[in-house]
């Protein structure tokens, strides 16, 4: 039924894609209310890096950016892929994306464009797509980006 | 504080003959061998059951079927009931290991802690999946991103600071660099191993794909002389300073140490608010500069006195920043330090001379003491072909996963 080889070990509950949501599906990090430091992934009942404060708001990042640095996987060689991830092939472009609010996402994916349409620089905007199963079959899913069309 | 000593190394080979036997050995054959090994290296003679403590250290969790393996390697090395702290740091690892058990001497807490690093890879079903234990795993490895694919964004990041060519003609020399040195070691992965390349220009002559492109041709990958992953482990015992006479005509003194730490999580290195680490980003690697300089203050040296290193350079985004940590290298000149051949045997700073981590194999859980290994061979003058000029001061740089955390050591021989 799925592709997937049979050993999963190192596939997650769901109750993990559960707890990821918000920053999955919104990009949703934190705000120190001390000292207003943004964070991203979130911060929530941790402690800021800055000023050791463990009180925090949430904060959604934007949803677009700049393409810092990317690297597409078929560019060099096939690496083998991490159970869940086979489906992708040597398909994937990996990516680090730069916000405008200073925070930086990655690493990351860049999706439904071709390789040589990627170039560092290039602003993007995030998509929600689909990553990888959970241990009980469902799709789970993840922002990725894509190019801004001018 | 006391001074403290490494007495004795031990070290199982990674060369092909001794790696024949792989599949018949689990992770605690290597962590006896190398552990006894390291013991009856005490010239003068020291009883296994007279250590006190055992500092253990393996790439990370899941990477051995085995969770908790303080007591196993205990029970394994027939130690009961001597504790074992067990670490999982990753390429570090034998660093932060000989970083604990320095401070568990130097306190008077203990008089003899046996230090070991190790790794099993094979026996895992997928190592892609163990392999990838070396990062924020909470979001890269959960998102399917592999360590190697880490280090190649990494790798495009270090192409735009210093020049795509120039990377690559480093990680060139570097590597056939690696090859003449794991050639004069016979525990090497590479000894007996001719160089698949003579000259830099047979790669450089066809890097690019078409000239002016910047498109780095494919066959340039698969004729670029590689690092090899193999699996082992290192071991030492550390003494009281003031005592190592009685362990060793030859002691080594662990004059500075040092261990710090950076986010394991790529994005987050590139603009972590804190004032020692926000003017690097991730290619910098904020880690063994930091760990350089409070164990160079510690051990109250400059780098002009350090005679050569043993760093983690398997890739050439960690020997860049590994190296210039080292202060040795003109600030912002380590390319050109590569290139000039200073890390040769009659370089500057000879690095990586058991063959490096590339040549004499990439091994995670014992890398670090893999080169604290190779540091101690060359200041006995034990290491035959490969025996540096001046062996008085070394510097050994660790590097982790995805350039989150430096160990440092300087030894000095006197």
């Amino acid at each position: 039924m799925f592709p997937e080889p049979l050993y999963r070990h190192g596939v997650y509950r769901t109750t993990k894609q559960w707890r990821h949501r918000k920053e999955r599906y919104r990009l949703v990090g934190s705000r120190c209310k001390n000292c207003g430091q943004l964070w991203w992934p979130s911060r929530e009942g941790k402690v800021c890096g800055k000023c050791c404060s463990r009180n925090f708001e949430e904060y959604e990042f934007s949803h677009e950016g700049e393409l810092f640095v990317n690297f597409p996987e078929e560019k060099r060689y096939m690496i083998p892929p991490l159970q869940g991830f086979e489906v992708y092939g040597d398909t994937r472009i990996y990516a680090m994306v730069k916000l405008p609010e200073g925070i930086y996402i990655g690493p990351t994916e860049i999706v439904d464009c071709k390789p040589e349409q990627v170039k560092n620089g290039m602003k993007v905007k995030m998509v929600t797509r689909k990553f990888r199963r959970e241990s009980n079959g469902n799709w789970s899913y993840s922002f990725m980006w894509t190019p801004v069309s001018d | 504080m006391r001074r403290v000593a490494i007495a004795g190394v031990g070290i199982t080979p990674r060369n092909n003959t001794y790696l024949a036997d792989a599949d018949r050995k689990s992770w605690k054959h290597y962590v006896v061998e190398s552990c006894y090994n390291a013991i009856e290296n005490v010239s003068k003679g020291l009883d296994p059951k007279d250590i006190q403590y055992v500092v253990a250290n393996y790439h990370g969790e899941a990477a051995v079927e085995a969770g908790g393996i303080g007591p196993v390697i205990s029970d394994t090395l027939g130690l009961h009931p001597v504790g074992v702290t067990a670490l999982c740091a990753n390429c570090t690892g034998a660093g932060v290991g000989a970083h604990d058990a320095y401070g568990l001497v130097a306190s008077g807490l203990y008089d003899r802690v046996l230090v070991v690093g190790f790794d099993k890879r094979w026996d895992m079903l997928r190592f892609a999946d163990k392999r990838a234990m070396g990062g924020d795993v909470e979001y890269d490895y959960y998102m399917g991103f592999d360590h190697i694919q880490l280090q190649a964004l990494l790798q495009e990041m270090a192409y735009r600071k210093y020049g795509k060519e120039k990377i690559l003609e480093a990680l060139v020399t570097y590597r056939m660099q690696m090859y003449d040195y794991a050639n004069r070691n016979p525990n090497a992965n590479l000894y007996g191993v001719p160089c698949p390349i003579k000259t830099k220009e047979e790669l450089m002559d066809i890097w690019e794909l078409e000239p002016g492109s910047g498109e780095i041709n494919p066959d340039f990958w698969k004729r670029l002389p590689g690092a090899k992953p193999v699996e082992g482990a290192s071991a030492f015992v550390l003494v009281p300073g003031d005592e190592a006479g009685q362990y060793t005509d030859k002691p080594i003194y662990i004059d500075g140490i040092s261990y710090r730490c950076n986010s394991h999580l790529l994005s987050s290195q590139m603009y972590y608010p804190v004032p020692e680490l926000v003017g690097y980003d991730a290619v910098d690697f904020a880690a063994p500069r930091l760990a350089v300089e409070e164990a160079y203050k510690m051990a109250k040296i400059g780098p002009e006195e350090v005679d050569f290193s043993e760093v983690f350079e398997s890739h050439i985004t960690s020997i860049i920043p590994t190296l210039e940590a080292t202060q040795v290298p003109p600030e912002g000149k380590t390319v050109d330090f590569i290139l000039n051949g200073e890390t040769g045997l009659d370089g500057r700073l000879p690095t990586g001379t058991d063959g490096g981590r590339g040549g004499f194999g990439v091994t995670s859980g014992s890398n670090q003491s893999d080169g604290i290994y190779e540091a101690v061979v060359q200041m006995r003058e034990e290491a035959a072909g490969r025996q540096v000029p001046k062996a008085d001061v070394c510097v050994v740089v660790g590097m982790q996963g995805e350039m989150a955390s430096s160990a440092v050591l300087v030894l000095r021989r006197n």
